[in-house]
């Protein structure tokens, strides 16, 4: 089985969980933070909404250039735009990761900045933890600032306290 | 290359990462929860601390009857939740180590009782039930240490406390 093939499926499934929870961010409470440490919601939910660019960016290139702006910030201010902008880079990802063949996949690409590589790493390993595991991880902080902002919690991977049942 | 290839080396990583959260976490806040919905503090790590085992049992047995009693893991004390955490995942490592790739496409069920809940393949069970899950939830736990002014390691990145991209 080629490694998109059996990364689609999986993609697919968690792209579907998230975009229930960014469908449940609070307009009003784009810019709440739980401390002041924390990331604003609106902050959290658009870097949810960007991190499926790291896939785009191993099908388009070996490297992505922070100071050359290469990284797509998804700066959006309410809910539609959040969710538009979401669903471009998911589908984006989408057609970037079934376009990509193992053999590509085991080359490597590195996140740089200015001229230098902060780290590198095989595609497949971009696609695995830069992108689908770290995006899993804002996905769950966000699901505690919707429980913090009283907004009911979607099902994840189990029922949540407020639906599903298994 | 073997699928269990391409997995034990994320799987380390996000474990050691984990591991360094659950680490923090602080033993006279085991009862905190930042909502009344929310689960303690104590429970969630524990529950991070137990999520490898489903590897395990994934892989060595064909399904998993919630009727025959899932009982949830919470620690009382920091020793017996890193304790907890260390063998589920030394065991689950051992499993996954051990399992061919005709293994890891076999068929697994959640079943209660007669009932069968969901079937996927043992890969997934893995990927999707162990990997993510324990990601999810220690995305939510790093906010729960956040809420308490304990310090957020690095973990795909620099957080506000540790870290730098360069």
């Amino acid at each position: 089985m080629k490694i998109s093939d059996s990364l689609l499926p999986e993609f697919d499934h968690e792209v579907g969980t998230t975009r229930k929870l960014l469908e449940r961010v609070p307009e009003d409470k784009w810019d709440w933070a739980p401390h002041e440490k924390s990331m604003k919601l609106g902050r959290l939910a658009c870097h949810v909404a960007e991190l499926p660019y790291f896939a785009t960016s191993t099908a388009k290139s070996d490297s992505m250039d922070f100071a050359k702006g290469e990284y797509k910030a998804v700066e959006a201010t309410n809910r539609q735009q959040l969710l538009d902008a979401f669903d471009q880079q998911a589908t984006d990802a989408r057609a970037a990761i079934a376009a990509l063949s193992d053999e590509e996949l085991m080359k490597p690409w590195s996140l740089v900045m200015d001229g230098k590589a902060l780290m590198t790493m095989p595609k497949a390993g971009v696609l695995r933890t830069v992108m689908m595991n770290h995006l899993i991880h804002h996905r769950g902080q966000l699901s505690v600032y919707l429980r913090l902002t009283d907004t009911p919690v979607p099902s994840i991977y189990g029922p949540s306290a407020d639906e599903g049942s298994m | 290359m073997a699928i269990k290839d391409a997995l034990l080396p994320e799987f380390d990583h996000e474990m050691a990462t984990a591991r360094k959260v659950i680490e923090r976490v602080p033993e006279d806040k085991f009862g905190y929860k930042p909502h009344d919905k929310s689960m303690t503090m104590g429970r969630l790590a524990s529950h991070i601390a137990e999520m490898p085992n489903w590897a395990t049992s994934g892989i060595t047995l064909d399904a998993l009857d919630l009727a025959g009693g899932y009982k949830p893991f919470e620690a009382t004390s920091r020793a017996e939740l890193l304790a907890a955490f260390d063998k589920s995942v030394a065991d689950a490592r051992t499993a996954i180590a051990g399992a061919s790739d005709e293994t890891l496409m076999k068929s697994w069920s959640l079943k209660n009782g007669d009932t069968t809940l969901m079937t996927m393949p043992k890969i997934a069970v893995v990927r999707t039930f162990v990997m993510n899950h324990v990601i999810h939830h220690r995305g939510q736990l790093s906010v729960y240490l956040r809420l308490n002014n304990v310090a957020v390691p690095s973990i795909y990145g620099p957080s506000a406390d540790e870290g730098n991209m360069g």
